[in-house]
C-alpha cells in the first residue's frame, strides 16, 4: 500500500499530469519506499490490461437500428411523459377538469341571493368605480375618484 | 436539417463508428445497452449539428455526449437495467464467450481461459466502481484521454478528475491485486 501523502502524486505522475517540482520529490521517494514503488507498478500494470480489453463486436444491424432511430427521432419526437409522472399528471388532469366542470356549473347558473359570495359586481358611474364581491360588507370596495383626491 | 446535413452527420458516424461503439461499451459494459446509449447520444448530436464545427472533434463531442447521457442514466437507476442481457461476462453465456475469440484467435487455450477470466473479473470490478469513477477510468485509462478532456466531457474540474481517478485505480488495484504480478 502506497504512504497516503504520496499516493494521489502518484497516480497523476503515471499520467505525467505532475509538475516538474513534485514529480521530482515523488521520484526521490520512490526511490526508498518499495510500497509506492508496488503502487506504482501495479496502477502502470492494471492501465495496460484496461486498455487491452477487449470489446465484442456490436450485434448484427445495430448501426443501421441506431440511425433509424436518431433520424426518426429528429424528425418527429414525440412527446413522452416519464412512467413516474404519467399518474400524477392524470391526477392533476382529473382535478382540473373537475374545477373547470364546477366553474362551468356555477358561470351557467343564474345568481342566487342566498349564496352571495360568487355574485361579483363591477359598476361604473361618473367618476366612481365600485367593486362589490356579493353582500359581505367586508369585501365592498369604492374607490371614488373625489375621495382619491379629497385625500 | 437539410439532406446534406443528413449525409455529413451519417458520414462522421460511419467514419467513427468503432470509436463511438467502443466507447459506449465500455461505459455501459453491455451491448444493449451501449446501443441504448449511441441512439441518445446521436439523436442529441444530431439535434445540435448546426453548431458543430470541426470533424477533428466530433468523437470528443459524441464522447463527452454519451458520458453525461450515462452518468445520468445511472442517477435515474430506473431508467435502465444495468443486470446486461448479453453480458459476455457471463459464465454461462457460451453464445457471448465466442465473440471475444475474434480478438484472440491465435491464442492457446489455457491463455485464452485466463485471459477471459481476467476479463470477467475485470468487468466485474469496473460494474462495480461508482458511475463516475467508472466514467473516469474508461475515459483516462482505457481511452487515453489527457485530464483536460476527462474534465470537459465529465463537466467537472481536473482537481476532481484527479482524485476520482486515484481512487478508483486504489479500488481496481484491491479487486484485481492478483492480476498484477508479471507473468
Amino acid at each position: 500500500m502506497a504512504c497516503p501523502e504520496w499516493s494521489e502524486k502518484l497516480s497523476a505522475y503515471l499520467d505525467g499530469a505532475l509538475e516538474a517540482e513534485p514529480a521530482a520529490a515523488l521520484e526521490k521517494h520512490l526511490e526508498t519506499c518499495a510500497d509506492c514503488r508496488q503502487t506504482l507498478h501495479d496502477w502502470r500494470r492494471l492501465r495496460e490490461r484496461l486498455r487491452a480489453l477487449p470489446v465484442p463486436p456490436p450485434e448484427a444491424g445495430m448501426w443501421r437500428r441506431v440511425m433509424h432511430r436518431v433520424m426518426r427521432r429528429s424528425t418527429a419526437r414525440p412527446f413522452v411523459v416519464p412512467r413516474r409522472l404519467f399518474w400524477w399528471m392524470a391526477a392533476a388532469a382529473c382535478l382540473l377538469g373537475a374545477g373547470l366542470a364546477w366553474w362551468w356549473q356555477q358561470a351557467s347558473s343564474p345568481p342566487s341571493p342566498s349564496r352571495p359570495a360568487v355574485n361579483l359586481l363591477v359598476g361604473y358611474h361618473a367618476d366612481t368605480v365600485a367593486l362589490t364581491l356579493g353582500d359581505c360588507p367586508t369585501w365592498h370596495l369604492v374607490a371614488s375618484n373625489e375621495l382619491m383626491e379629497g385625500e | 436539417m437539410s439532406d446534406k446535413k443528413a449525409e455529413e452527420f451519417e458520414r462522421l458516424v460511419r467514419a467513427h463508428q468503432t470509436t463511438l461503439y467502443r466507447i459506449a461499451y465500455r461505459l455501459t459494459g453491455n451491448r444493449d445497452d451501449a446501443e441504448d446509449l449511441l441512439t441518445e447520444a446521436l439523436t442529441e448530436a444530431w439535434s445540435a449539428f448546426d453548431r458543430f464545427q470541426t470533424e477533428d472533434g466530433f468523437v470528443r463531442w459524441v464522447a463527452t455526449i454519451m458520458t453525461h447521457t450515462f452518468l445520468d442514466w445511472k442517477r435515474k437507476a430506473s431508467r435502465i437495467d444495468w443486470v446486461s442481457l448479453d453480458n459476455p461476462m457471463n459464465e454461462d453465456d457460451e453464445e457471448n464467450e465466442g465473440s471475444w475469440d475474434i480478438a484472440d484467435e491465435n491464442a492457446d487455450p489455457e491463455t485464452m481461459a485466463e485471459r477471459k477470466q481476467f476479463w470477467r473479473d475485470a468487468q466485474r470490478a469496473l460494474d462495480d466502481l461508482p458511475s463516475e469513477f467508472r466514467a473516469v477510468v474508461v475515459l483516462v485509462d482505457m481511452e487515453g484521454l489527457s485530464y483536460e478532456e476527462a474534465a470537459q466531457a465529465l463537466g467537472c474540474p481536473i482537481g476532481t478528475v484527479r482524485s476520482r481517478l486515484h481512487r478508483a485505480r486504489a479500488m481496481l488495484r484491491e479487486r484485481l491485486k492478483h492480476w498484477l504480478q508479471e507473468p
